[in-house]
Order: structure tokens, then C-alpha cells, then sequence
């Protein structure tokens, strides 16, 4: 039944939701290692790649939650769509933000981005150049590779606007996961919105301070 | 006061529908929307036109049978209030105003402003109910129930079935009138046998009848007569996971 | 003619119990599916004898007007249930219930059908609670109760102030898990126009579709009408706007009898008319009066802000005219004491039709939180519909209006009508509350009627018939249906100039003002001259515009005016045939020398039952003259 009703697939969207909230909070901390210098970034990336197996299977799940995530998101968009199939001449929202009604364009964003950013920085085809430049001395400095993408105001751009599309996404989100499954009650109700602002926001600045510090400071 | 009505007209379910223009004169602050629509319509039909047709019963906020959407929202603007309690004084003089009826696929219009609404009465069908046999209730006093877990039973159990919250959906999901009834009933000791049969019924009979996914816009509540808050709609979530993993028979 | 009440021998405490031994036959579990009921009105009583006639294996088909069973009017009730748990151990049992409420009635009802609902009042609330409705609890979590509507003693449960609401959701609930057990069908959006007779027995019934415009048959073996009663006769009452007396009129038409209709209750605390545009009056919970003190200006046409007004210039009527009950007198009671008032002239408002409700002593004393926590919702529901706050204002304008109709459709013990196999219930059928009715005990005799008698009588004549000998082919189908269409086509034809909302409200004038809260012979008359004028009026002037096959409220109104129209005849007749004053008829001639209503038990403990004789023609009236075995008539005081 969880395949054929709407609570099953919001709460199957809610789950594969929060994993991918989780691991994008791994992500972040990961990549706080660069506060500490080039030596630390390469260290833990060289770290992450000795996983080996263990790696690929995170990255298989991680594929699928993406996948479901994304086939259950476009969906639940067109069941909605068929709901509904005249608008009302004149519309006024009284409580729906941006965030909530642009859920499933910021999805696309960051869908979009996240293919990108594979691209970019795990099988490295959208700059020969920079990659040349990186794997240098011997082994491949990932911190250099950051350093010289993040050099292009372009790249830069492209991050810092799907970290937008991140941030809003997960305003709305984070208070969702806590609805679809059931945990917003009157104990709940006062922090989950305000919390869920409060997290994106933290993810959000720390994901784009490195790009950012990059490109204004030259790191 | 004086307004210029842009109404929705529409002849049958499949007809097509567009917006026309009526003056409202002599209309007091006092009146109701709906008290100001039967003002027009008795010119109308003097005039010898089709009056506008829309729903009301009780005019009391009640009865749940009324429901416009009025300048986008259903039941107007102002807060807790139903189309039948929604006096002109909140209106600007001299004000355009946009009457359009609830649009839903699952809510189909019959004529004008006037929709069909069995969806939620199949709904209700589908288990929104105790099922307990005339000659076989105990004591009535035999099952203590803690004061606040009646009230808040009450909180849910006070919607009048309007369907405001399917009409302001932006995707036409019925979660807060189902949340609403799933949660009156899973609160108290009598539901909690059904609990999980009817959760299960409930849920998928919504999906069947073509109403939409929720997306915690929230809008059901904002307009809500009622003020029904979605807090039951997570306590419906949450009764669906515990149905999931409660044993089938 | 007297008629027959079928009220069974013995003591009354004993009657219900051995009548369902001796008296009422059983049908076989396997022949129950055989039967089919049709059930017209889906409120308390229509949708809970839906539910356990659905539940006992019979086949029911539920019609209703609204668009769905939960728009029936039972919703609006606010107040709350009588039953006699005596959880309060403040004195209360069955007898106490049976008692106060043929007194309140002023003894007016049929003893043993009192006594009765009295006794299932107990089981109404178990079966409740099992429902899970949330009636209002204690912090020990047991039921709590409060005393309503002048009682001595606290039997009422409550759910908020929504107890209505919930019990007919509750209802609604319970006959949908029988339509989804195939058990029962709803068809909403019907109207029924027409009751049709086989051999003189109800077998059926013609509803016009209100949706297309179409007229359907349907058969059956018998036919409950729940369909409520007739105070939209006075065009604004409390309730809903579609309230109507049509399908009770048509049982009427077909030679079942309308008892009492003359017995109309007025409440006293609602907010006042403010205009001709007004298409509803709106109850405030009478309560108020627990904490409110109801006055007027001492002198005529007193135009003066109510907080300019001194004391001294104040008139407190009620607690003037009846020191020891004051402001909590009964509804009738009040209510006249206002409308007396305002034909003075020293009424308030723009209309001149309305009293004060103070609350000042109340603020001052309480402080704003306690009365809100007691009132909120109520000042909000005045502030939402007259746009003026209680707590700056200190006070309300109330006056009274139609509620409530004890009178409807004779019925016997069984609530069977004088025509077989038609049976009535809850507001439709006159039976428990003789000349007035208890505040909280609507909900009470609708729900007895639904769930715990109708089960058992209906059984008792179905145990006597064939079940299935009738379907719509038969030409008594026809023959209603062409008299339907021809009634249609008349209305369609007339093409005048007025409206059916202008002729309703110029009915409800005539009603209100000439059989509302005090009439004479005089008014009586005049009304009776009033009511054929209006009518003849709207036979040669209406105005229905689009045709009658199709959706057409506008017809839809006219038919249901048409019924008001032979309807408020009838009730005329009845209160100028009953030549006392007794609970909420009064009559000026028949009044002590307090202005109190004086009854005549002589002449007039009789119930009337008013047999049809055609349109215009003057209907004739049976008695059913009541005995009181248990109790013994006296006088009520509020001195």
C-alpha cells in the first residue's frame, strides 16, 4: 500500500529525503577539512577513495535514493497536476511560500547540478584543463582542482546558485520530513519550521564559504 | 455600498464556463456575500435571466454545504469564516469581486458555483466511521478518556466537510479532511480497534477517487473554517506507518 | 373521529419493555433482506434509522435535499442531550426526565411515548460514546454534564457547543458503514414530491431530482419520513434555509393526519433582524442568560446610547415580572415578555425589534477572562454577523425566533401515521413534546426514535406484510408522477412578477405576525384571510424563470412555498380551534389576570389531528384525547 497511496509515497519521499539530507551533512563536514589547508582536503579525499568497495556500495544507494527520490518527485508533481486541472482565475496564497511551491523546479536545479557537479569533480569531463593542471605532482590534488575551478566566476556562479536551489529546497524539506512522518504534533510544531530554516541556512553557508573563499580571497 | 460581481458561469459540468459582470447595488454592510448574490438573482430573475447558481443551507457556518472562492480564496479572506458568514463590511466600496467556485478534478462542477462534493461523502464511506452495533455499546462511562485527548479528538471532529481545504489545495489533496477525521477517531479508546483498517481505507480510497498529493503548503489550513490545524494530517502519516507495520489480516 | 394511540396497558415503567415481548412481532433473520424501507430526511433521526435498520439486514434507500445526508439541519444544534445517567447524583432518574418533560410540554404529549424516551435516553448516550463522540469529559475523564434550559438538575451532555454537529456526524458515520456494507443507498439531492399509496398503504415515494430536473420512483415496503419541521413556515427561523414542510405536506395530502400543528417554539435569545435582505436568524446559546440581564428603556422611543441610560430609567421586565426565575424564565415565556415590550414601542436597534442582553454586572464581577472562557465564542459569533464587540459594548441585541416545531405528523405508539406502512420520526412526527420542548431534548427524541423504536415496530409491520409486492410500474407510480409534472408545469406557467423569496417572506410576516408568539381569534382570522390572499398571489403572480427540467432553485423555492402556503392554513386553524393558552401556544383571551397562560384541561387534553380535504377547503379535525395515568396535570409557576 505504500506504493499506491499519496501518505505511502510522501513518506517513501520523506525518507529517501532525509538520507540524502544526511549525506549532504557528511558532505559538508567533509569538505570543512579545507579549512585546514590543502594537505588536509587531499588527505581526506585520498581517505574517502581508499574505502574502496565500501565507497561504491554508499554510492549505489545513494544512486537509488536519488533515483526514487526524483521518479517519486515527478510523480507526485504530475498526480498533482491531474488533481487539479483548473487553476482559479485569480489565486491568492495565504500560507504556501516560494519555497513550498517551487519544490519540484529547485529539485530539477539541484538534479541538474548534482549530475554537473559528478561530472565536474568525481569523473572529471567538463574541464580537461584544469585536471591536467591538478594531478601534477604525481597523485591528483584535489584541493588544487577546487582552487582552480572555483577561480572561474562561472563555476562559482553555477555552485553558489545551486546552493540557492539547495537552501530553499531544504527550508521547505527538513519541515516536511517532520509531517510526512508524523512528527509534527503540538510538542514538535513551534521549532520544526524554524529549525528547518535554521539548518538550511547553516548548510548553505558553509557549502558556499568555500567556493566564495576561493574566489575572494584566492585560498 | 456598491460592488461589480465577476462571476463564474458554467451550464453544465462539460459546458464551457467564463467570467460575467453584475453590479451589486444597494448592498449593506451587514449582509452576507451570499445575502448580496440572492439580492442579484432576484433582479435576475425578475429581468427574466438565468440566476447565478451556488449552495447554501444553514447560513449559519454550520452545515459545511456552502463555498465560494471569493478574490482567490475560498470562503474570502478573512480568517475562520464560512462564505454564508462573510459580511460585506470587509469589502471596499466600489470593490471588484472575483467569484469563482472550488476547482478540483475530484470536486467536478455541477452548474455555476455549484460543485459536487460525494467524493468526500465516499470518503467518509470508505471507513470514517466507528463501526459499533446499535444494541451493543457498554456503560457509557465504562472507558475514562483523559480530558485533553477529548478536546483534542473535538479539535479534529469539528470539521463541517465544506471541502475548502481540497478547493485552496493547489494540488486538490483531501489530507486535512481525511487527517481531521482519521485523527478524531484515533484518538479516543472507541477508534483505536479500526485504527489501522481504517488509516489503510481511508488513504487509498483518497487516491482512487483523483484527489491530489499533499505538499505541506498548508493553504487547507489557512482557509479552514474551522481552523483545523495540520497537525492531523501528521497524526494520519503517523497512524498510516504504525497500520504498516501492524500485522495483516 | 377519536383516534386510536396504540399505547400498550400496564404500568408505565413496564409498557415499552413488555409491548417488545407481546406486542411487536419479530421478522425471520433470513427474510430481513427481503424488506426495503425508504427513509426521507437524513438528519438525527432519518440517518441513525437508516443505520440500524441497515445494520438489522434490512434494505434501506436514504433520500435527502442537500447535496449530502451531513447538511441536514440537526447540525446546527448547539445546547446539548438529555439523558438520565444521574452521574451527578444530584437526584436525577427516568421518572424525573419523563416528568419535567411532560410538564414542560404542559402536558400536551402522550404519557407513555414520553416515558419511553425518557427510558432510552440512557442507551442514546452509550451507543454515542461507543461511536466516539467526543462528548465533552471531567479532568477524571468521565462524561460531564450541566444543567440547561431552567432543569434542576444537570442531565445534559455536551460536545462544545456543537453537540448537534457531532451527533449527526456521528449518525451520518454510522449509516455510511452500512452503505459501504451494501446495506444502504444514499440519494442526495432529492426532493420528495409526492408519497405514493398502494391498497392505502405507503409503498412509495416520487422524488424529483434536484440536480437534473427529473422525476424517479422509487418502491419500497414502507416509508419513514424524518423530514423535520415547519418553522421556515415564518420564512427567518434558526433554520436552515431549505428547512421545509413539503414531504410532510405530502403525507398529509394522502390522508395522513397533522397533529398540533399551532405548537411552534419561539427562542428567546437569538440576534435580531436587521433588514429585509436577511435570510437567516441566528441562534445565541441561551446560556447568556445565566450572566446576562435582558432589559429595556423605561420610556417609549428612547433613542439614547444603552451606556447613557441610567439605572433608574432601565427596565429589567423579566426580573420585574418574575422575581424568583428573572432573566432565566423559560423560552416562552421570555420570548413573549419581549415581543410585549417592543410592541410598546420601547424596543432598541434600528428596527425597533430587539432587548438588551447586559453583561455589564457580569464583566465587572467575572472579569473579560472568565467570560470569555464561558462566552467567547459566542461574542465572536455576534461580532462576526452585527460587527460589534461585546466587551467594549457590554451588552447584546437579541430577540426571539422561530426554533423549534413540536407539532407534525400524527403517529401511534409505534410511530406508525393513521396510514400503514408510513412511518414518522424525530421533528416530522408530533409525538413527545406535547405544547413545548425542553431545551436539549431534540437531539434526545430524534436519536430514541432512529435507533431504538423504529427498529423494532418497523419490524413489526413488515412481520405482517409480503415483502417486494410493489414496484414502479405499477400505475399508482404513474398517476403521482403526472400530478407532480402538472403541479410543475402550473408553477412554470404562472410567469408573473414576484419572486418565490418575496411571496416566503410576505407568508412569514402574516405567520409571524398574526400565529407567532401570542395570538388571538382576531389575528387568527386575519391571518387565515392573509394566507389565502398571499396564495392566490402566488398561483396568479410568481415568477420561475428556466423550466422544471433541469437544475432550478428558483422552482425549487416555489414548491417548497407552495406546501408553506396549505401548511400555515392548517396551522391557523389549529390555533384558532384551540381555545386555551398551553407551553407555546398563547392565546390573549385565555391568560390569568398575571398575563400568564391559562389552560383549559377540561376541553382541550386532546391531541388534534387534521385530516386534508382538499385545497381551500376547510380540513376536518379528529381528536385523540390524552390520558395521564402517571401524572396529574398542574400549573406551572415562575413567579
Amino acid at each position: 500500500m505504500i506504493w499506491q497511496t499519496s501518505v505511502g509515497k510522501k513518506l517513501l519521499m520523506a525518507l529517501t529525503g532525509i538520507l540524502m539530507l544526511l549525506f549532504l551533512v557528511g558532505h559538508t563536514l567533509g569538505n570543512l577539512s579545507f579549512y585546514w589547508g590543502a594537505d588536509a582536503l587531499n588527505a581526506y579525499a585520498e581517505h574517502l577513495r581508499a574505502l574502496g568497495p565500501l565507497l561504491w556500495i554508499e554510492r549505489l544507494i545513494m544512486a537509488g535514493v536519488l533515483v526514487l527520490h526524483v521518479a517519486l518527485g515527478i510523480t507526485l508533481f504530475w498526480e498533482n497536476s491531474q488533481a487539479k486541472p483548473v487553476r482559479y482565475a485569480k489565486s491568492r496564497y495565504q500560507e504556501a511560500g516560494p519555497a513550498s511551491r517551487t519544490m519540484f523546479y529547485t529539485g530539477l536545479v539541484i538534479l541538474a547540478f548534482v549530475v554537473y557537479h559528478l561530472l565536474h569533480f568525481t569523473v572529471r569531463v567538463t574541464n580537461p584543463a584544469i585536471y591536467e593542471a591538478a594531478s601534477g605532482e604525481g597523485h591528483f590534488g584535489v584541493y588544487r582542482m577546487a582552487e582552480m575551478s572555483f577561480q572561474s566566476p562561472w563555476i562559482s556562479l553555477i555552485y553558489l546558485a545551486a546552493m540557492a536551489a539547495v537552501l530553499i529546497h531544504l527550508s521547505h524539506g527538513v519541515g516536511s520530513f517532520f509531517q510526512s512522518v508524523g512528527w509534527n504534533t503540538d510538542w514538535t510544531k513551534a521549532w520544526v519550521n524554524t529549525g528547518s530554516y535554521v539548518l538550511a541556512g547553516i548548510l548553505f553557508a558553509t557549502l558556499v564559504s568555500i567556493p566564495a573563499a576561493f574566489c575572494l580571497f584566492g585560498m | 455600498m456598491e460592488f461589480l460581481l465577476r462571476v463564474w458561469r458554467q451550464a453544465g459540468p462539460d459546458a464551457p464556463g467564463g467570467f460575467e459582470e453584475y453590479r451589486a447595488r444597494d448592498v449593506k454592510e451587514d449582509m452576507s456575500i451570499l445575502e448580496m448574490l440572492d439580492q442579484v438573482n432576484q433582479d435576475l430573475v425578475k429581468e427574466g435571466r438565468d440566476p447565478i447558481v451556488f449552495e447554501s443551507d444553514c447560513r449559519e457556518g454550520i452545515c459545511g454545504v456552502c463555498g465560494l472562492v471569493i478574490e482567490g480564496v475560498p470562503h474570502g479572506e478573512p480568517k475562520k469564516t464560512t462564505t454564508c458568514e462573510l459580511r460585506m463590511r470587509h469589502f471596499r466600496e466600489g470593490q471588484t469581486i472575483t467569484i469563482e467556485p472550488f476547482r478540483a478534478g475530484a470536486l467536478p462542477i455541477i452548474k455555476d458555483l455549484m460543485v459536487d462534493r460525494t467524493a468526500l461523502d465516499q470518503l467518509i464511506q470508505s471507513g470514517g466511521y466507528v463501526s459499533s452495533r446499535t444494541g451493543s455499546s457498554p456503560e457509557a462511562n465504562t472507558i475514562p478518556v483523559a480530558k485533553q485527548d477529548q478536546e483534542e479528538a473535538m479539535d479534529a471532529a469539528e470539521c463541517i466537510g465544506c471541502g475548502a481545504c481540497v478547493a485552496a489545495c493547489p494540488n486538490a489533496s483531501a489530507m486535512l479532511f481525511t487527517g481531521a477525521k482519521v485523527s478524531h477517531l484515533a484518538k479516543l479508546p472507541q477508534g483505536r480497534p479500526e485504527a489501522a483498517r481504517r488509516v489503510t481505507a481511508m488513504t487509498g480510497r483518497m487516491q482512487e477517487l483523483g484527489f491530489g498529493n499533499c505538499s505541506n503548503h498548508y493553504e487547507c489550513q489557512a482557509v479552514c473554517p474551522k481552523d483545523i490545524h495540520v497537525k492531523f494530517i501528521s497524526r494520519m502519516n503517523r497512524e498510516f506507518i504504525k497500520a504498516l507495520f501492524k500485522k495483516k489480516n | 373521529m377519536e383516534l386510536d394511540g396504540k399505547v400498550p396497558s400496564g404500568p408505565v415503567q413496564d409498557k415499552w419493555d413488555k409491548y417488545k415481548i407481546d406486542g411487536l412481532k419479530l421478522v425471520n433473520p433470513a427474510n430481513k433482506r427481503k424488506y426495503k424501507a425508504i427513509v426521507v430526511g437524513t438528519g438525527l433521526a432519518g440517518a441513525s434509522a437508516a443505520a440500524s435498520l441497515g445494520e438489522l439486514g434490512y434494505n434501506v434507500e436514504a433520500f435527502c435535499y442537500q447535496e449530502s445526508p451531513r447538511r441536514a439541519h440537526s447540525i446546527g444544534a448547539q445546547g446539548g442531550i438529555n439523558a438520565a445517567k444521574n452521574y451527578q447524583n444530584d437526584g436525577d432518574s427516568i421518572y424525573r426526565l419523563f416528568y419535567d418533560t411532560i410538564k414542560g410540554g404542559d402536558f400536551r404529549a402522550r404519557e407513555a411515548n414520553v416515558y419511553r424516551l425518557a427510558q432510552l435516553s440512557t442507551a442514546i448516550i452509550d451507543l454515542c460514546v461507543a461511536q466516539g463522540i467526543p462528548f465533552t469529559r471531567e479532568y477524571g475523564g468521565l462524561l460531564a454534564n450541566r444543567s440547561f434550559g431552567g432543569t434542576q438538575v444537570s442531565r445534559t451532555f455536551y460536545s462544545r457547543g456543537q453537540t448537534g454537529q457531532q451527533l449527526l456526524l456521528g449518525a451520518y458515520q454510522a449509516m455510511m458503514a452500512q452503505v459501504q456494507a451494501g446495506r444502504v443507498t444514499v440519494r442526495g439531492r432529492r426532493e420528495m414530491v409526492d408519497l405514493v399509496l398502494v391498497d392505502g398503504e405507503a409503498k412509495g415515494v416520487i422524488m424529483r431530482n434536484l440536480r437534473t430536473g427529473e422525476l424517479e420512483s422509487y418502491a419500497a415496503d414502507a416509508v419513514i419520513l424524518a423530514s423535520g419541521g415547519y418553522s421556515t413556515v415564518f420564512n427567518l427561523s434558526t433554520n436552515a434555509v431549505g428547512s421545509n414542510v413539503g414531504a410532510a405536506m405530502r403525507a398529509y395530502r394522502k390522508g395522513a393526519y397533522f397533529s398540533n400543528p399551532c405548537y411552534t417554539q419561539i427562542h428567546p435569545t437569538c440576534i435580531p433582524f436587521s433588514g429585509s435582505h436577511q435570510s437567516k436568524l441566528t441562534l445565541m446559546s441561551e446560556s447568556l442568560r445565566n450572566d446576562g440581564r435582558v432589559w429595556v428603556p423605561r420610556q417609549k422611543g428612547d433613542t439614547r446610547h444603552p451606556s447613557q441610560i441610567p439605572e433608574q430609567e432601565r427596565d429589567y421586565y423579566l426580573e420585574r415580572k418574575y422575581p424568583s426565575f428573572g432573566n432565566l424564565s423559560p423560552r416562552d415565556i421570555s420570548s413573549r415578555a419581549a415581543k410585549e415590550v417592543c410592541d410598546e414601542g420601547r424596543g432598541v436597534g434600528d428596527t425597533g425589534y430587539a432587548v438588551y442582553l447586559d453583561f455589564e454586572d457580569a464583566f465587572n464581577r467575572l472579569g473579560s477572562e472568565i467570560m470569555d472562557e464561558r462566552y467567547g465564542n459566542l461574542f465572536e459569533i455576534y461580532q462576526q454577523i452585527t460587527g460589534e464587540d461585546v466587551h467594549e459594548q457590554m451588552r447584546m441585541r437579541i430577540y426571539p425566533a422561530p426554533h423549534y416545531t413540536m407539532g407534525g405528523l400524527w403517529v401511534d405508539y409505534n410511530l406508525q401515521s393513521n396510514v400503514p406502512g408510513l412511518f414518522v420520526l424525530g421533528e416530522a412526527n408530533f409525538s413527545d413534546h406535547g405544547a413545548n420542548r425542553l431545551g436539549a431534548s431534540a437531539l434526545m427524541q430524534g436519536l430514541a426514535d432512529g435507533y431504538f423504536i423504529i427498529p423494532y415496530t418497523i419490524g413489526n409491520y413488515f412481520a405482517r406484510t409480503n415483502p417486494g409486492q410493489v414496484d414502479t410500474d405499477r400505475s399508482e407510480f404513474a398517476q403521482c408522477r403526472e400530478e407532480v409534472e402538472r403541479r410543475n408545469k402550473e408553477l412554470m406557467a404562472i410567469q408573473g412578477n414576484k419572486t418565490a423569496h418575496e411571496l416566503r417572506i410576505e407568508l412569514g410576516d402574516v405567520m409571524l405576525d398574526n400565529v407567532g408568539m401570542s395570538r388571538s381569534r382576531e389575528s387568527l382570522q386575519t391571518a387565515l384571510k392573509e394566507i389565502a390572499r398571499v396564495r392566490d398571489e402566488f398561483w396568479n403572480n410568481l415568477k420561475v424563470p428556466g423550466t422544471d427540467k433541469a437544475l432550478n432553485q428558483e422552482l425549487e423555492q416555489a414548491w417548497r412555498l407552495a406546501e408553506s402556503l396549505d401548511f400555515a392554513e392548517v396551522m391557523a386553524h389549529d390555533a384558532l380551534n384551540r381555545e386555551e393558552s398551553c407551553g407555546c401556544h398563547f392565546r390573549v383571551e385565555y391568560q390569568t389576570e398575571d398575563g400568564e397562560a391559562l389552560r383549559n384541561d377540561r376541553e382541550y387534553a386532546y391531541v388534534s389531528a387534521w385530516e386534508f380535504k382538499g385545497v381551500g377547503r376547510e380540513p376536518v379535525m379528529h381528536k385523540e384525547p390524552l390520558e395521564f395515568e402517571e401524572v396529574s396535570p398542574s400549573t406551572r409557576s415562575y413567579k
